[in-house]
């Protein structure tokens, strides 16, 4: 049993492990599925893009706050 | 192997290369503090039970994607490569900028041992098992993101068998090494290949997920190319930034 507890854990954390990452990358996500979805007629290698570019400001930011976190404790 | 496009199977068969290069590391220091301190024949049983799971878990799971829609196959995949990508890749650079200590290989084989040492079983035989299960938790747990990411990278586009042998050339190649020298290989430059495991994974991860959303990237599979220089590009500017913003800051 604690070893299904641990294999779970380690579930948890190769996916959730930071939570704020999960939520921005989930959020850029869904914003672009709507964009794809709502938007008739709209370029969607464009919205690929633009889908890309926001994973990179997700890694710049939760990077950026992970720092300032590890400076403040 | 004709019909493979080398430029998503070149990424592909060295995400799976790379990133079970530092999970076997990592175990390999746990069965080695197992078979110093309690013999080998506990930890080549927990390391082979190990292993053996995680074949079935491949080969139960492999089958299985083959029968889920393509589009929502790499929508799914994609976005769990990005959690999991970017979280190695944001380890990587905070660690690279010196922000949180690097792995340290011979510190995971002292506490191990100690560890280790401190079981004290009612009978002797219980040490054997002990150290048996500790080497088996070992290989499952490292194993279990070696074996996402060959699937990971692996499904969708018929690449699960040369990920896997990706990720067998590594188990070998590790094995090999640590029996030659006999100690944990502190000397592997582990953040380097996080480093580069995440840039890759974390394009992957934009690359079928916007597949798995109907966009059509120009260029096809070469896209990944631009993906991972801009995500590296990116990884080492922060890495840069916040080394120098944290030497001003000690000044």
């Amino acid at each position: 049993m604690s070893l299904l507890k641990e294999v779970l854990t380690e579930l948890y954390k190769m996916f959730l492990g930071d939570i704020g990452l999960a939520a921005a990358v989930c959020a850029v996500v869904l914003i672009t599925v709507a964009l794809i979805k709502w938007i008739p007629g709209v370029n969607t290698v464009a919205i690929g893009y633009l889908f890309f570019a926001g994973c990179l400001v997700v890694l710049i930011a939760v990077t950026s706050v992970a720092a300032l976190r590890s400076r403040r404790s | 192997m004709d019909s493979i496009s080398w430029s998503i199977a070149g990424p592909a068969i060295g995400a799976a290369f790379l990133a079970s290069v530092v999970e076997v590391v990592e175990a390999f220091t746990i069965v080695l503090a197992v078979g110093v301190l309690r013999g080998w024949r506990p930890a080549i049983a927990g390391t082979a039970a190990g292993l053996a799971v995680l074949a079935v878990i491949v080969l139960a799971l492999g089958p299985l994607l083959d029968q889920v829609p393509l589009h929502s196959l790499q929508l799914v995949i994609g976005v769990l490569l990005l959690l999991f990508g970017m979280g190695w890749l944001r380890k990587a650079i905070l660690r690279a900028a010196g922000i949180i200590p690097l792995h340290d290989e011979l510190a995971a084989f002292q506490t191990e041992k100690a560890n280790l040492g401190r079981d004290t079983p009612a009978h002797g035989t219980s040490l054997d098992w002990i150290a048996g299960i500790t080497a088996f938790k070992a290989i499952l747990l490292e194993g279990l993101e070696v074996v996402f990411i060959v699937i990971a990278v692996g499904s969708g586009r018929g690449l699960l068998g040369p990920a896997a042998l990706g990720a067998l050339a590594a188990c070998v190649l590790v094995l090999l090494v640590g029996a030659f020298v006999h100690k944990p290989l502190s000397r592997v430059p582990e953040n380097t290949l996080k480093f580069g495991v995440g840039v890759m994974l974390s394009s992957f991860g934009v690359f079928w997920t916007g597949e798995g959303l109907g966009i059509a990237w120009p260029g096809q599979d070469l896209t990944l190319l631009l993906f991972a220089g801009l995500f590296l590009l990116t990884g080492m500017g922060m890495a840069y930034f916040l080394r120098t913003k944290k030497q001003e800051i000690s000044l």
